[in-house]
């Protein structure tokens, strides 16, 4: 008797939506994102600390205030000390893992206002920040490493739907990263010799400047759109770490002295990211996963602990 | 519902291994407090027993709804904003659109009421000059100098080198 439609789309539909169940309900190992938590929580730590010179500068009368969202409450000048100081305390409660949950939700809190606070203090790194620091909170990143987990106040896993959502964070901010390059200006090279170091291109020979420019958007644009892709390939994932290093650091090089800071900060939180792509997550179909003891989910074919 | 029967089996063991103990004082943190790590133990335990009934109230309750809806906002800021964005001018907000476009300030000169002129260092005036920052935002920049320095009368803008110069008389 031959197979109808119903017989094959069934069972791959119920398929599906196990994968989604197991993702939606399964654990993993907190130990890599309480690594990452360490990591963004200093991170967000050094950036209140930028923060506060921009903050100050942006309240001299002499500034010009170009509101971004009308009805936000607007910032006074002596309030600028205490919200650096809840930025930096929240940032620093969520690197100990202490009162982690209520530690991120202040700080995303925190950096979401000054975020919209101005077209000035808007800057894409914040608000990867603040995307990081929500599914953190989600992941439960509190599970391990932290004071949270010393006191048991802490569930000991870590929630795989967060890590998958901070999979997908790093290939969309890659992916759109490169795909709104693809302009016609961009691609002549002007937009990146505009942001490039003058003293840097300058210090190269006349004849080497534009090859230079133009290898560095063209380069930039197909290493960020093979990051989006290759790092959820266990085959291409080594070679993608490399390369998104490499391009962070080439771009903390080239960028002003000025500029360094903030690109750095932004360097550290996506390599930092790159932990979520290491993380074994439930989505594969149930034989390729076992359920350990301690109830999380580990590939079949890695050595039983 | 929605797992091939004798899977959960498969995936969920019934039967907790002694590994639970050692994982419950390995979350512990190191800490030596025996019973809070046999308290782990046995609810991690009682989780494994009853795996069949625990999936079946998850599935069944509002936490996995709950779940699936963080799931698509969330794509929904990963995905559908920034596509959105991508039809529009460049460089926008929250479209992950680093080093796109690059905005290059005008040239601002202002001419006070005792006739001088004297070019205006717009860095000045902002609080970051972003490369990224919005073209737009330089139209409010003559209305600026001239309400913070009552003595300027006019301002002069040139947009791109060479280009045309605009004044902007303040009233």
């Amino acid at each position: 008797m031959p197979l109808t439609r119903a017989d094959t789309v069934a069972p791959r539909a119920a398929a599906a939506r196990a994968v989604v169940e197991r993702l939606l309900s399964g654990g993993v190992d907190p130990r890599p994102l309480a690594v990452l938590r360490l990591v963004i929580g200093g991170t967000a730590f050094v950036r209140a600390l930028v923060e506060y010179g921009i903050l100050e500068r942006l309240l001299r009368p002499t500034t010009i205030r170009l509101s971004y969202v009308s009805w936000l409450p607007q910032l006074a000048p002596p309030a600028i000390p205490w919200l650096v100081v809840l930025w930096a305390a929240a940032a620093l409660l969520f690197a100990c893992g202490w009162w982690t949950r209520t530690a991120g939700v202040v700080l995303a809190a925190t950096v979401l206002y000054v975020l919209l606070l101005d077209e000035q203090t808007y800057s894409n790194h914040l608000y990867l920040l603040v995307l990081i620091v929500l599914l953190l909170v989600l992941a439960n990143a509190g599970a391990a490493f932290s004071v949270d987990a010393r006191r048991g106040a802490a569930p000991p896993r870590a929630e795989a739907y967060a890590v998958w959502l901070l999979r997908t964070q790093v290939s969309a901010t890659y992916a759109f990263a490169a795909l709104a390059k693809l302009n016609a200006v961009y691609l002549s090279g002007a937009t990146l010799a505009g942001y490039m170091s003058a003293d840097l291109l300058a210090a190269l020979p006349a004849a080497t400047r534009l090859p230079f420019v133009l290898a560095c958007s063209w380069g930039t644009i197909a290493v960020e759109m093979g990051l989006a892709a290759a790092l959820w390939s266990a085959r291409w994932r080594r070679i993608a770490v490399a390369a998104g290093v490499a391009l962070h650091f080439g771009m903390v090089a080239l960028l002003p002295p000025g500029t360094r800071v903030q690109l750095a900060i932004f360097a550290i939180e996506m390599v930092a990211l790159y932990v979520a792509f290491f993380v074994p997550l439930p989505s594969l179909p149930a034989s390729a996963y076992a359920v350990d003891g301690d109830g999380l989910y580990t590939p079949t074919s890695w050595p039983r602990r | 519902m929605g797992v091939a029967p004798g899977s959960e089996s498969r995936v969920l063991p019934r039967a907790a291994p002694p590994r639970v103990e050692r994982h419950a004082a390995l979350l512990c943190g190191g800490c030596s407090d025996g019973r809070r790590a046999e308290r782990e133990s046995r609810a991690l335990r009682l989780q494994s027993s009853g795996s069949s009934s625990f999936l079946a109230r998850v599935r069944s309750s509002s936490a996995l709804l709950a779940r699936a809806t963080v799931v698509v906002a969330f794509l929904t800021l990963q995905v559908v904003v920034p596509t959105l964005l991508l039809f529009g001018a460049r460089p926008a907000r929250f479209g992950w659109q680093m080093f796109a476009a690059h905005t290059r300030a005008p040239v601002y000169v202002v001419e006070r009421t005792d006739g001088s002129r004297a070019v205006i260092d717009v860095d000045d005036y902002f609080a970051m000059r972003r490369g990224d920052l919005d073209p737009a935002v330089f139209a409010r920049f003559p209305a600026h100098l001239c309400a913070l320095e009552p003595s300027i009368v006019t301002v002069y803008e040139q947009r791109i080198p060479q280009g045309a110069i605009e004044a902007h008389a303040c009233r």
